[in-house]
This record gives structure tokens, sequence and C-alpha cells, in this order.
């Protein structure tokens, strides 16, 4: 019965043998054999080790001690070399940016786009990267300014509505003030809108329902109303001769647009 | 002869075991994974999602380890369901030149089935070291990683956006839920 308790590369020095002496590996086969099972059993790591050690072949020892040891593997390299993940510079490559949203206004188109009035009189540079970032900048400081002139709006709205209620409670001195924040509210209001239109167009638009569409929509509604309020007004007539049943008319569209107005200015905050 | 046969059978199978116990590098399914990132406004929070990160970790799938992990986002795919702020977003981070966000791992300490990877994230064009704290849950050939970290916007030389002309808090709060196949390395 052949023995091979003695397999042990350590005992293998004159030759593999079984207990009767017969030579059953030579020293020759165990030489091969050796490095079969070193070739065997390192050429991953070698291959790993290759992988690692691209950047920095002094950390190899301790990355495939980490690998192969039980311990916990300390794989510390720097991130912006080459690593395990090959040259990470980018997973995406060269990401050519989208300038234009799919979806853009008339208006953004008319004045913004790549062949637009601002570029055709020198107003801003012709499109680019660089340039369009350059845009968005402008576009964030007319959106700043459409949120404090919505503000100052809204305050010179409320005063115009505080005033008329006072001339329809039968205070008829109040006209004039509610006269001048009326015409307040109106150039306020105007800015205000010109300063959403007239914007660069975003980086990003997508056709979605959200707080900024109802926001849109509501701008539809006290537009309207910032029109029809004025003309019925106008239909009141002076202190002589004031129409109270026309008043409560112009009342009424005041106090919704007043309130659409402020609702859209919530909206936002959603 | 059979001895040797039998060595033979002994050293391929140890040499097969051996290669396949080996770490690899496996891309997350992007349809099943995702990134958030949470905003807090005093007004209200606003959270955008994207699905198109690109996730590789190098893992030991026999050992259940991971051993160094690479995320990498393009910043205008993240959606928080109004298109305007986020165009507003990407202004503030300049979308444009910067259109990618990137995290590299140095080094990831696992216990049991929690990880703190450390690592480099690139936001903003800014380098940084954070530590990102995950859960994994090894099951068959499928790997899941979930994981959070938190970042600082003036950290990072990004200009705060504004609701209102209130600006938003200072953090941004990340969570990755990243799903792998275990069969497909990439």
């Amino acid at each position: 019965m052949e023995d091979y308790s003695g397999a042990c590369f350590n005992h293998l020095s004159p030759g593999f043998k079984n207990k009767k002496g017969k030579l059953i590996i030579s020293s020759n086969s165990q030489v091969k054999l050796i490095l079969f099972y070193f070739v065997i059993f390192l050429f991953p790591h070698k291959v790993l080790a290759q992988e690692l050690s691209q950047d920095d072949d002094l950390n190899f020892g301790t990355r495939l001690l980490g690998h192969t040891a039980l311990t916990k593997p300390d794989v510390n390299f720097d991130s912006t070399e080459t690593s395990v993940f090959g040259n990470v510079d980018s997973l995406f490559g060269e990401i050519q940016p989208k300038l234009f949203p799919e979806n853009m206004s008339f208006m953004e188109k008319l004045l913004w786009g790549e062949n637009g009035l601002t570029r055709k009189v020198g107003l801003v540079d012709p499109l680019s990267p660089e340039e369009r970032e350059y845009e968005l900048s402008i576009r964030r400081t007319m959106l700043t300014a459409h949120q404090i002139g919505g503000f100052t709006t809204l305050a010179l709205m409320l005063t115009a509505d505080y005033f008329g209620q006072r001339v329809i409670d039968g205070h008829r001195q109040a006209g004039d003030t509610h006269q001048s924040f009326v015409a307040a509210t109106i150039i306020s209001y105007s800015l205000t809108a010109v300063l959403a239109v007239l914007s660069p167009p975003p980086l990003i638009r997508r056709d979605e329902e959200s707080t900024t569409s109802i926001h849109k929509t509501l701008a539809w509604i006290h537009a309207a109303g910032m029109i029809v309020t004025p003309i019925l007004g106008g239909m009141i007539g002076g202190r002589r001769h004031f129409n109270i049943s026309k008043a409560h008319f112009h009342q009424i569209a005041a106090y919704i647009t007043t309130a659409v107005f402020a609702s859209a200015m919530i909206v936002v905050t959603f | 002869m059979k001895i040797k046969t039998g060595l033979f059978i002994i050293f391929v199978f140890c040499a097969v075991v051996s290669i396949s116990a080996q770490p690899k590098k496996y891309q997350a399914d992007k349809e099943q994974s995702f990134i958030t990132y949470k905003l807090t406004h005093p007004l209200h929070e606003v959270e955008a999602i994207s699905h198109k990160a690109l996730c590789l970790i190098y893992a030991d799938a026999s050992k259940h380890e991971i051993l160094n992990v690479l995320v990498e986002v393009p910043v205008s795919t993240f959606d928080s369901g109004n298109s305007n702020r986020d165009s507003h977003a990407m202004e503030v981070i300049n979308a444009i030149s910067i259109p990618t966000s990137k995290f590299v791992s140095t080094k990831v300490v696992q216990n049991g089935d929690s990880l703190m990877v450390f690592g480099k994230l690139t936001f903003h064009g800014v380098t940084k070291d954070i530590v990102l704290d995950a859960f994994t849950n090894w099951s068959g050939d499928r790997l899941i990683v979930d994981g959070k970290f938190e970042i600082s916007l003036t950290a990072f030389k990004v200009d705060r956006p504004s609701l209102l002309l209130i600006p938003v808090n200072d953090t941004l709060k990340f969570t990755i839920k990243q799903v792998f196949d275990l069969k497909l390395p990439s």
C-alpha cells in the first residue's frame, strides 16, 4: 500500500518514495510540481499585483498580503491615479454638455437661442459652454430680482387693496392714495413679469407637473386680473359720480388677483 | 500514473478555486440602483434621484468583501420632480463645465455587513475626503449596498441656492443603493 503521508514538499529532496523505497516521484518531478504549484497559485495574484501596482510597485507586498491573508485588506491608493478600475478620470469619457433644454419658449428662442437677438446685437457672445454658464448667471440674477419684485408687488397690491376698501367704505378722500398705489403696483408688477419673461432659458426643462408649472399657470390668471381690474376701476367714476355696484366688481377682481398672486408666490415654496 | 493524475487533478482544482476566489470588478445594475440627495430649506425639503450613476466595486464575493469602490454620476441626471429647481441646482454647481461627480475609495473597513468606505469625493471640482457608511446584503448571486453620507456645500465651494431669498441648509445628504449581479463581473 502506498503511503502519501510524507507528501510535504519539505521532505522531498531525494525524491518521493513509498515505504518499500520505490521512487514514486522523482526529484525532477518534484521541482516541476512545486513550480507548477507556485505558478498556479501565484499567477492570479501577479495579475492582481500588476493591476494594483501600476502606479506604485512598492506597495504591492502590502496589497498582496491584504488580499491573501485573512486580515482586513488595507488597500490604499491615490484615487486620481490609475487604480484597479483603470484610468478613472471619468467613467463617462468626455461628456458633451447640453446647453439648452429641449423645449424652449418662443421668447427664449427669439432672445437667447443659438442665433437669438441678444447674440445678433452683441449683447452676449456667440454660443459656447462658457457663454451659457454666464447666461445662467444672468438668469439667476434676473430670477432673484423677480422674487424681490414679487414681494414688492404683493406689498404694493395689498396696500392698494386696503385704500381701495377704504374708498368703498365711504372714505372717498383715500381715492388718490389708492390710485397712487395702483400705479406703483402696475409698474412693479410689469417689471417683475418682464424679468421672468426675458430671462435666459434654464439648463433643464422637463414636461412635468410641478410647483413651477402651477406658478406659471397662476401667473396667466393674475396677469389677466391685472388687466381686468384697472379697467373695472376706470368704470367706477370719480368722487362725484361714484358707482358703488361697479366698485364692487372692481373690488372682487382686485381681491381675486391679489389672492392668486399671493398663491403663485406661496406655491413655489412647496 | 494514478498518483500523478490525482495530484494533477488536485492542483487543477486548487488552481480553479484560487482563481475563482480572486476579487473581481462588478458594475452595478443601473436600473435597480440609485443615488439620491436631500436638500433642506426652512420652507421645505427637496429630494432628487438619479438612476444614471456608474458604480464599480472590486470585491471578493467568496469572502463577502468589498475592497474598492468607484462611483461616478452625471450631475444633470438628478431629478427632483421640478426641472426649474434642478436647473437652479445645476447652475450653482456649474454642471456645464463640471458635468460629473465622482467618489473613489481609498480604504474599506468591513465589520460584518457594515461598511465604512473612506474615499475622495470630487464634487463641483473640489476633492475632499469623506466617509460613506454602508450596509451590504449578500444573497446568492446578488449584492445590495445601501449607504449614506453627508457633505457641506460651502466646503465644496458651492454657493447655497436660495428660495424666496432664504438659502438652503449647508448640509447635503446623500443616500446610495447599488445592486450588483455577482454572476456578471465587469
